[in-house]
């Protein structure tokens, strides 16, 4: 179970990030320092997002198992019998 | 008949079984000739002599029923098991069994859902009670959800739905299935039961979706298992069940209802070319907020920069100034030493001192560069720290700049005195005499004395003429041309 558990920040958390930066840097209090590093740092939460953004194959997966805590790959591409549920 | 109450007492009348049926059939055909009873028909039995005999009930109660062949005819349909049902009739009693009924006279279906609907509207009050159904409870759904789960059945067209509309709006989503039955009996627990497994996988967001079908194909998603499971969920669940006419009890309590499954799946993804415009955006916001700050820290710097240079170039003025000044303060006093008829000796002099102090103005000069240099290119270290830091800075560096001459001015002074001490008077005064040339150059060497010229021997108390006899290059036992040995 939870295979894929990464510690990377989520989508929305990357997006949040980004929209709380770009409202700080309109504030003119932070100096020059804390802005080039702010910038960068918002950089980097775009270029993986959109790097999120670019993945083609969406991933599925089954929890199995009698309470559901095994995870298998489901493929959903093999035409399923005509089932009308 | 006049029945007594209270304690028996001896028999006056007794009744016979039949009197007392037909003593209650009378007083039921009397009270209720004629009403309307709504309900599910069950137990449809017909007679050989053409008269119907059911029951009709409902979640409480039931009651016998019976359609006479001669009412069947014009009763607009005849009884069937599971039909909800409104008749029109009038309570009778069957004397020989003592059994009270309904004698229909007219049916009219309630509908094809007629129980279905009584039952759900009867839930969906409960529920409302409860507070279920309030929209406040509504949660917002994740903008974007990185795992989204979905309970439905492996094998129907809504898990596909969902598949396909994921797989075309939001590809890097991670989708995780849990099969369950979504129909027939006990399908209601398996569908909480699922909703239970997934709720332990958290997702960001939950489907619970089902293809459509007729309102008894969807009924498990009426039932109070599967509503309060999606009321209690603690990952909000969206509601894709059936088609858009078709409203069920888990559509109203979910915290998002989506009219088909494909729907639920386009409203917990989010667009792809929606999120890539926003991050473009958002690009430019970064660049345009960071562009800003770096012009502000330019005009601060430019002015900083600005207050020193022109801070060094008065100190510097004030520092040639004053060196001028020290140079014709020396002048003057080389002057007074010197008597009127020493000119030559004081051009050379003169020429002397200038040399020295212009040797100290261009040393000064030089130290004045370099510092300007060294703080030039401490400012440009500063790039980006703050104009009043810059200040106090520049005020240091002036400050730094104000003792540095105030040495420098000490150094002249000890010069002067130097200068003083090695007057040639002095020497002269001491015994020592120096020759000069025609035109009052001093005549050092050997080599600037050439056989038969004249030359002025400069005493202490005036100069004698001479004349070269001859030149003898090489040290005299006597002699007084190393410097070293007079001072």
């Amino acid at each position: 179970m939870g295979s894929d558990t990464t510690d990377a920040p989520s989508l929305e958390k990357r997006l949040a990030r980004i929209d709380e930066i770009v409202k700080t840097l309109d504030d003119d209090s932070v100096g020059l320092s804390r802005a080039l590093a702010l910038y960068e740092e918002g950089m980097e939460h775009v270029k993986k997002a959109e790097a999120v953004l670019s993945e083609a194959e969406l991933r599925v997966t089954e929890l199995a198992g009698p309470d559901g805590s095994e995870e298998v790959d489901l493929d959903l591409e093999g035409g399923d019998g005509p089932d009308d549920l | 008949m006049t029945p007594t109450s209270g304690l028996p007492s001896a028999p006056e009348t007794v009744w016979t079984v039949r009197q007392v049926n037909d003593a209650a059939r009378n007083l039921l055909e009397r009270e209720a000739p004629g009403l309307w009873v709504k309900g599910e028909v069950s137990d449809v039995y017909r007679a050989r002599s053409g008269h119907w005999y059911f029951t009709l009930k409902d979640e409480e109660a039931e009651i016998s029923c019976v359609l006479y062949r001669w009412d069947a005819e014009k009763a607009d349909g005849s009884p069937k098991d599971g039909d909800g049902v409104r008749i029109w009739g009038g309570l009778t009693l069957y004397e020989p069994k003592g059994r009270y009924q309904l004698r229909a006279k007219r049916i009219e279906p309630e509908g094809a859902d007629g129980q279905w609907k009584r039952l759900f509207e009867a839930r969906r009050r409960k529920l409302e009670a409860e507070g279920l159904i309030d929209p406040d409870r509504r949660r917002p759904l994740p903008r974007f959800p990185e795992t989204v789960g979905v309970v439905t059945s492996l094998s129907g067209a809504a898990l596909r739905d969902v598949a396909s509309a994921l797989r075309r709006r939001a590809p890097w989503v991670r989708l995780v299935v849990r099969g369950t039955r979504v129909q027939g009996e006990d399908a209601a627990q398996e569908v909480a039961d699922a909703l239970g497994a997934m709720i332990r996988r958290r997702p960001d967001v939950i489907v619970v979706a089902r293809g459509g079908g007729s309102m008894e194909d969807l009924w498990c998603f009426n039932e109070e298992a599967v509503a309060r499971a999606v009321a209690a969920s603690p990952v909000p669940v969206v509601s894709g069940v059936g088609h858009e006419t078709d409203v069920t009890l888990c559509d109203l309590v979910a915290d998002h209802r989506a009219p088909t499954p494909t729907a639920a799946a386009e409203v917990v993804a989010p667009d792809r070319e929606t999120l890539a415009q926003r991050l473009d955006e958002r690009t430019e916001r970064l660049a345009s907020g960071l562009a800003a700050k770096l012009r502000l820290a330019r005009v601060g710097l430019d002015a900083g920069r600005r207050r020193l240079a022109s801070g060094l170039v008065a100190r510097a003025r004030l520092a040639r100034v004053r060196l001028n000044a020290g140079r014709r303060e020396l002048v003057r006093q080389a002057h007074r030493h010197a008597g009127a008829g020493r000119r030559n000796w004081l051009a050379a002099q003169r020429r002397m001192l200038a040399g020295l102090s212009r040797r100290r103005l261009v040393a000064a000069a030089d130290r004045l560069r370099a510092s300007r240099r060294l703080l030039g290119a401490r400012a440009a270290d500063r790039v980006g720290q703050e104009g009043a830091r810059l200040e106090d800075r520049a005020s240091a560096m002036t400050r730094a700049a104000a003792s540095r001459l105030r040495d420098r001015r000490a150094v002249l002074a000890q010069a002067a005195a130097a200068l003083e001490a090695r007057s040639p008077l002095a020497t002269l005064r001491r015994g020592f005499a120096a020759a000069l040339g025609p035109d009052g150059v001093l005549l050092r060497r050997v080599g600037d004395f050439a056989p038969g010229e004249t030359f002025t021997l400069r005493v202490v108390d005036g100069g004698v003429r001479c004349s070269v006899l001859a030149v003898e290059p090489g040290t005299l036992e006597l002699g007084a041309s190393d410097g070293q040995r007079h001072d």
